[in-house]
């Protein structure tokens, strides 16, 4: 806890993360005004679509900044030195650096998004059941990729070095992975299609999207082809549980595995 | 007590430290000294733990440093620290004194605060404090943990003459403690140490802090 109360208070007194918070509640404001046009019956559900749509172009690079940065400054400011030689293992740090960093990005985005629904309530009409389905997606988003934001601020050695790997990180994640499985796409077949699918659905962007459309019933589940049944082999909630524990899990242990391995070297 | 016995550490082809041995008594304040590079930073950072080493050992109090039960004998403050900017003194202070897994005694906190002069400057966030304001918070934080042995990574750099003797004084008063400090200064060498441990090209060398001339640092070509 002491972590989070410190996080709390170096992030909140800083600007970068009000910064952070003011982009996405402008994008999320002018959402909400292009949505006004929008049949009132399903008005919401395409709202809650299209915010997240935008999100996926935000969220994960905010989230990619604001925690590869605050695990990078304290190794710079040597608080991870005095730390280190107290009580703590650098597993032990990591863990409770981006347990404290999780819950203040978790916080501050998804309350905003709790006071923005009061707004988009007297526009739109409000379902509760869509809401949540929104929130949770948007929190996921925000786990995974702060997650990596952990991983990339504890390999990272010098400020340049995280600058480029964020960057990185974002551009692989958001377009390239698309790229290559466009390139793939001609050769799916019943026969590999599962394979393809595991793959897929390993991308948390591609996962959430699906489960965020499924679960608006935007997308059906019922009229699926057969080679679409073939590909959601497991429900999308399975997915998205995989994917986050496994990006987690992956990225935790990757960061201090590539910590200790710089440390020998 | 600090104990290295035999210990090298290699980075690639480069031997950085060659079969070191140096014994720092109890209550001894000992200067580490060396040229830039001279691989005193890898030394304080092996003793700590921070690097692992294949070859010798390091006792801390008795206890071998690659268990965890040192941890509560040494501090340790890091050479350009800049601490958590945005949180008051207080703050940095508290959570730090947490950092022992126990819970901070804050009498012991404002104690230490006016031990090092900042009680005043309590509320104030840490990025508005001079160099020699952070480093005498750093020393609070130390001394809060008031364990045995105290390691300082060059305490002085950077300090402008009258930071430098309110730090040396703070350490000079220091009473019961192992203290290990690397430093470029001669003068404040002779000023508050018994002993020099002279690091040159891997090799340590102990003196008596009288029998070390700045020759010894020039490798004589002073001479």
């Amino acid at each position: 806890m002491m972590y989070l109360w410190k996080e709390w208070k170096e992030q909140s007194r800083a600007k970068g993360m009000w910064l952070s918070l003011s982009m996405v509640v402008l994008s999320s404001i002018f959402i909400l005004i292009e949505s006004l046009s929008l049949p009132r019956a399903q008005g919401f559900q395409v709202f809650l679509l299209s915010l997240y749509d935008m999100n996926v172009f935000i969220l994960p690079l905010l989230s990619l900044y604001i925690c590869s940065f605050a695990v990078m400054q304290e190794k710079e400011q040597k608080t991870l030195l005095i730390l280190l030689t107290k009580k703590e293992s650098y597993r032990k740090f990591l863990y409770k650096k981006a347990f404290a960093i999780q819950g203040v990005t978790a916080a501050l985005f998804i309350g905003w998004y709790f006071i923005f629904m009061l707004f988009a309530k007297v526009f739109l009409k409000f379902d509760g059941a869509a809401f949540l389905a929104f929130l949770l997606t948007s929190l996921v988003l925000l786990v995974i990729f702060n997650q990596i934001g952990v991983f990339l601020g504890s390999v990272c050695k010098t400020r340049m070095q995280l600058i480029g790997a964020n960057i990185f990180a974002w551009f692989l994640l958001l377009f390239m992975i698309d790229l290559a499985f466009l390139y793939v796409l001609p050769s799916i077949s019943q026969s590999n299609v599962r394979l393809f699918s595991t793959f897929y659905f390993l991308d948390p962007l591609h996962t959430l999207h699906f489960y965020l459309e499924t679960s608006l019933g935007l997308f059906p589940l019922d009229h699926l082809s057969r080679l679409m049944e073939k590909m959601v082999w497991l429900k999308p909630s399975y997915f998205v549980g995989m994917d986050l524990i496994l990006w987690i899990v992956v990225a935790m242990e990757l960061g201090i595995w590539f910590h200790s391995k710089g440390e020998r070297s | 007590m600090i104990e290295i016995i035999g210990l090298s550490q290699q980075f690639r082809q480069r031997k950085v430290l060659d079969n070191i041995h140096l014994v720092i008594e109890k209550n001894e304040i000992c200067a580490l000294v060396g040229r830039n590079g001279s691989g005193k930073s890898t030394l304080i950072h092996s003793i700590l733990g921070l690097i692992p080493y294949k070859q010798g050992s390091i006792r801390l109090a008795g206890f071998d440093n690659r268990s965890e039960k040192w941890k509560g004998i040494v501090s340790y403050l890091p050479e350009k620290f800049q601490l958590y900017p945005h949180m008051t003194c207080w703050e940095n202070l508290f959570f730090f004194a947490s950092a022992t897994g126990d819970a901070p005694n804050e009498e012991e906190m404002i104690k230490h605060l006016m031990n090092v002069r900042l009680w005043e400057s309590k509320d104030e966030q840490v990025k508005n404090f001079s160099k020699g304001m952070l480093q005498r918070l750093g020393l609070a934080i130390m001394l809060y943990y008031d364990t045995e042995i105290l390691i300082l990574d060059e305490p002085t750099s950077g300090l402008d003459p009258l930071g430098r003797i309110e730090i040396l004084s703070i350490l000079n008063s220091l009473s019961n403690k192992t203290v290990l400090f690397s430093s470029h200064h001669m003068e404040e060498i002779k000023q508050i140490c018994s002993h020099v441990a002279f690091l040159e090209e891997g090799r340590m060398t102990k003196y008596k802090v009288n029998e070390f001339t700045e020759q010894h640092l020039l490798g004589g070509r002073l001479a």
